[in-house]
């Protein structure tokens, strides 16, 4: 079996602070270049992982996300209360006019 | 240099469910703000979805009239990305394994008959509502009752080479998803909404040139204007040896051009992987016959229909068609009636006119599709004149009363006694000698002139044709 | 005897015949919260006057003779990011300070209309990421063993509210150990269900596929008396399961003749504690004495379970966590310029070290390169890992594993042997990467006097199993079960 060599870097693509702060972006964290490098070592340490798994032949294997291998759970489409809209906006921390108030967008 | 437009059109459709597509909430369009939402389709803590059994039957009853291959086994996906009008930070739609796929829709391109290929179509969930701030307002509202609505986007392979041809697929898909009652369709509230992948290559040229998405366009004519726009646009760059950017567009109506939004960022990395909070979806094939046999009769085969049945011509069963509703008024009308025609005729004129001036939909009309054969009747015996059928129609749409009601009560009867003719033709030709012996003399405007005599002094009410013969009948005597 | 020094059946017993009631009950244990509480940390939330409130009621029920069910009127304390209604859930998190959710977990509706009272929401790892509960934001909780040792985590709160006799018993959540470690460490037992066969509705999800929902209780039988109660189908759950369970206290008593113990030897490598492998010899010896045959055997993917359960874990758990943005509720930054900047200002504020470092790395996980050799290549190999255990139970009624490699490690010191660390993880993920029960049960004290535990694990579904051989061990084991000198 081809064996993946640089798992997750593929094509040249370095694992750099650019990296970090696409990433960060990505999951809407600040980036501190100051982490970066802590964050790069974190990274390749869980990258062996995926190269740890490269050994084992999945080619004919399925997919498993449900271990029940469940299927076909379904609802029939029955209308029922939602929630009071007051209780809604207790938990938002900023709103107005009965929405939930956010910066404005500009599209 | 000639160029050939290549467009592709994305299609979202909100189902017409009663609740959402993962949770109980009432499915429901202008409910006061943020009053149709729960702890699913708010993204709270440890809430998780449940999928509508509604939303894979009116996914598959699209896929079967799309002439699609419907996928037997389908999953959900997370698409995510940060947007304030997306609760969980995700989207459950499809990605690799879509529940239908390889289907295709028909159009009349002039003459011929077009293919347009659709690649697929699969289930996802509409996001909340976003309003706007004006002016100085630095803010916006989001309203989540449209969060967790069920959609179906709908994907056309890159087939469509003109904006006609756009709107004409449009204009069928439409058509097609409301004769299943699978959605309301309509575009100006959203439940039908449309972005296009637009791009231009040299003629020949096999590799696609560079795309633009187009967005905004709220209605069939905006989408094939904005479309006329961009074939205009990106000609111009073209030839002026400039490059296409690969950009979203948004379409401004009122000034009648696109605008670039921002770089359309090609790269966004929605990291799609499988939703595991819901479980596959595993279809029946017996299940998928059952429901393909149940399917109404759709579009173009009523068109066809209505052509053998009713003998009224190909163009006139198109337009009938179009629309379900209206297909439906008219086969009420015309069903077992001596003149489908003429029933055609006025629906296609005065009905359809002065639904477009009031701006209402056919199931607005107060009056039953009966009451129409009445009026046609009701010209056909010389009762009432073409021109007097317009204001008895006029007031049958308003008021939803019978025709022969509001004939005697408008006056409008028109007259065709025979009796009541000769009178009147005898007092016009005494009254008006000169015309006479004109017309004796070889002018024959002078009937004409005659004619209107005899209707002025019946107030209109009087048969014309009638009163043009005799009045023949007696100046040639 | 202190009544908060009972279990969960024999205050029960208590109950039944009025000798008590679920005030006194109370009593004692908000005395004992007040002895202790101090000390151990615990809870983040204590819900006294709820907690009488409910009391009151039952136990004018209780007088009638309306004496429904076994959890009637008895404490329990619920792990924070279990969303119990009306009263604040934070999941140990600073994002979720003030959040206070409409709805009530299942597990907890299902327990409340059993009669059960909550007394408390217990401290906790950050979103559950942890094995120390050092990582909340809110405190750090003690072991009541010894208040210089960590309890375990994330649910080790739970553990020590439990332990320390400040509940009867507690609800926590295991997504890669998070009941069963701490049960160990604080010396009690912790059941993680099959997966699908509790809801987790309402439980904040940090690995969809791999959590379930569980119980930390002072014996088996306390644990097979709340496990009736929990599982069962529940339609807000897509995953749970729509099948049958057993009833748990039938045939809890029966005896374990003939029971075939595999011992998979991967779980004994080095790494793991000479006295952890000595007591669990010593139960193994007990076992045998009740009938039950032991045999080695082997789990020959267990060292892939590692990277499996890391990668889907990190990977889910980014995307679940992505709600937490400060749109519709939690913690939202002041000061920022834009959406972006308030996304970014509230989410890096709001969330710690440890959840911000996974959250990259699951992100990592996901994108679109690296998705073919992360999390698909991932959930092919879990296939491979539960045919494997699979394989093992149609051969072996039961499996039995060190719940951790080590008794309690100290707070602040980390556990600095990477072989032991590699150990703790193997211990304790293989089972959720299989979604098979698993129960941490007691089994001996180190030369420190802090707690040591065993992990029975059974067959999907096979809680009946787990259940009847704790019971077993428990009361014919010979081994003295201690309690913390607070």
């Amino acid at each position: 079996m081809k064996k993946l060599s640089r798992i997750g870097l593929k094509g040249g693509e370095k694992m750099d602070k650019g990296y970090i702060e696409y990433i960060c972006s990505l999951a809407k964290l600040e980036y501190d270049e100051k982490d970066s490098d802590r964050i790069i070592g974190k990274m390749k340490a869980f990258d062996k992982y995926a190269e740890k798994l490269a050994d084992i032949d999945t080619k004919d294997i399925k997919p498993l996300v449900n271990i029940n291998e469940t299927i076909n759970v379904l609802r029939d489409d029955v209308v029922m209360p939602s929630l009071e809209r007051n209780i809604i906006l207790e938990n938002a921390p900023e709103k107005l006019y009965g929405c939930i108030k956010v910066s404005k967008i500009i599209e | 240099m000639r160029y050939e437009t290549v467009i592709g059109l994305e299609v979202h459709v909100e189902l017409s469910t009663e609740s959402k597509a993962f949770c109980s909430c009432k499915n429901e369009f202008g409910s006061e703000v943020n009053t149709n939402c729960c702890p699913v389709c708010l993204g709270y803590p440890g809430a998780l979805p449940v999928l509508n059994k509604k939303v894979v039957e009116y996914a598959v009853k699209a896929g079967l009239a799309l002439n699609c291959d419907i996928s037997l086994y389908s999953k959900t996906d997370r698409k995510n990305y940060f947007y304030p009008d997306l609760p969980k930070a995700y989207q459950i739609s499809q990605d690799d394994m879509p529940i239908c796929k390889n289907g295709f829709i028909e159009i009349e391109a002039g003459e011929e008959i077009k293919k347009i290929g659709i690649t697929r179509i699969h289930i996802e969930e509409d996001a909340g509502k976003l309003l706007h701030g004006a002016g100085d307002e630095d803010y916006s509202l989001v309203d989540f009752n449209r969060a967790g609505v069920p959609l179906i986007e709908i994907v056309s392979e890159p087939d469509i080479r003109s904006p006609e041809e756009a709107r004409l697929y449009l204009e069928k898909l439409k058509s097609i998803l409301e004769y299943l009652e699978i959605s309301d369709c309509k575009m100006q509230e959203g439940s039908l909404r449309c972005d296009a992948n637009i791009s231009l290559r040299p003629v020949d040229e096999e590799k696609f040139g560079v795309k633009s998405e187009i967005k905004n366009m709220n209605s069939m004519k905006s989408l094939e204007r904005a479309l006329e726009f961009e074939v205009k646009r990106q000609t111009e760059l073209l030839l002026q040896g400039e490059e296409v950017a690969p950009e979203t567009r948004r379409w401004d109506d009122a000034k009648s051009v696109t605008i670039a939004m921002r770089a359309k960022d090609k790269t966004y990395d929605y990291r799609n992987f499988p939703e595991a909070d819901l479980v596959p979806i595993v279809l029946e094939p017996e299940w998928i016959k059952e429901i393909k046999t149940n399917l109404p009769e759709l579009p173009d085969f009523k068109r066809n229909r209505f052509v053998n049945q009713y003998g009224i011509p190909k163009y006139d069963a198109s337009v009938l068609t179009l629309s379900k509703d209206l297909s439906v008024f008219f086969e009420r009308c015309a069903k077992d009636y001596k003149n489908p025609k003429a029933v055609s005729n006025w629906i296609m004129g005065e009905v359809l006119r002065i639904l477009k001036e009031r701006e209402q939909e056919i199931s607005d009309i107060k009056f039953p599709p009966e009451y129409l054969r009445e009026l046609i009747d009701l010209i056909d015996e010389g009762l009432l004149s073409s021109s007097a059928a317009k204001l008895v129609f006029e007031e049958m749409f308003n008021t939803g009363k019978e025709p022969k009601t509001l004939l005697d009560k408008l006056g409008l009867k028109q007259i065709s006694d025979e009796d009541a003719i000769v009178e009147l033709v005898n007092e016009v030709l005494a009254n008006n000698q000169e015309s006479v012996e004109a017309y004796k003399n070889g002018k024959s405007n002078a009937l004409k002139y005659l004619v209107g005599q005899a209707m002025k002094i019946s107030k209109g009410k009087a048969n014309p044709k009638m009163i043009n013969s005799m009045l023949l009948e007696k100046l040639e005597d | 005897m202190n009544l908060y020094d009972l279990t969960l059946h024999e205050a029960h017993e208590k109950i039944l015949e009025k000798e008590i009631s679920s005030k006194d009950l109370l009593d004692s244990v908000f005395d004992r919260i007040d002895k202790v509480e101090d000390k151990v940390n615990s809870f983040i939330t204590i819900t006294k006057e709820k907690a009488y409130e409910a009391a009151n009621e039952i136990d004018k029920k209780i007088a009638q003779g309306e004496i429904v069910g076994s959890l009637l009127g008895i404490p329990m304390a619920v792990k924070d990011n279990i969303c119990t209604k009306d009263v604040k859930t934070t999941c140990g998190s600073k994002m979720l300070e003030n959040f206070i959710p409409p709805y009530n977990a299942e597990a907890c509706e299902r327990l409340e209309n059993a009669g059960a009272i909550m007394i408390g929401k217990t401290n906790m790892d950050e979103l559950g990421m942890g094995s120390s509960t050092e990582n909340s934001y809110y405190k750090i909780t003690k072991n009541p063993w010894n208040l210089d040792m960590v309890p375990g985590g994330s649910s080790g709160g739970s553990a020590a509210a439990v332990a320390a006799g400040e509940a009867f018993y507690a609800l926590g959540t295991d997504t890669g150990g998070s009941i069963r470690q701490p049960a160990s460490f604080c010396g009690i037992v912790g059941m993680k269900p099959s997966y699908g066969a509790v809801s987790r509705y309402g439980a904040m999800a940090y690995a969809s596929s791999l959590e379930q929902v569980g119980v930390l209780t002072k014996d088996v039988y306390d644990c097979a008396i709340i496990l009736n109660y929990l599982y069962g189908y529940d339609p807000k759950d897509s995953t749970s399961l729509n099948i049958p369970h057993d009833n748990f206290i039938e045939g809890l008593k029966k005896d374990i003749k003939g029971l075939k113990i595999g011992i998979p030897k991967e779980y004994y490598g080095t790494g793991i504690d000479d006295e952890v492998k000595d007591s669990i010899k010593t139960a193994l010896k007990a076992f045998e004495s009740l009938g039950a045959c032991i045999e080695e055997t082997s789990l020959a993917y267990s060292e892939y379970s590692l990277p499996v359960y890391y990668i889907i874990a990190l990977s889910e758990a980014s995307s679940n966590f992505s709600r937490l943005d400060g749109v519709r509720y939690g913690y939202k930054a002041d000061g920022y310029k834009d959406l972006d900047d308030m996304y970014i200002k509230s989410r890096s504020l709001g969330l710690g070290e440890e959840v911000k470092n996974r959250i990259l790395l699951g992100t990592h996980s996901l994108i679109d390169k690296n998705y073919k050799t992360h999390y698909d290549k991932a959930i092919r190999v879990r296939r491979l890992i539960k045919e494997d255990f699979d394989k093992t139970f149609q051969k072996y009624d039961l499996l039995i594993i060190p719940a951790y490699p080590t008794a309690a490690f100290e707070i602040g010191g980390k556990v600095k042997d990477e072989g032991a660390m590699y150990m703790g993880d193997l211990c304790t993920v293989p089972v959720n990467v299989a979604g098979v029960p698993a129960m941490t049960v007691p089994c001996g004290y180190n030369s420190n006097g802090l707690p040591i535990g065993m992990q029975l694990v059974g067959k999907h579904m096979g809680e009946a199993t787990i259940l009847r051989a704790g019971y077993a061990y428990e009361n014919n084991a010979g081994f003295t079960r201690l309690k913390p000198k607070l």
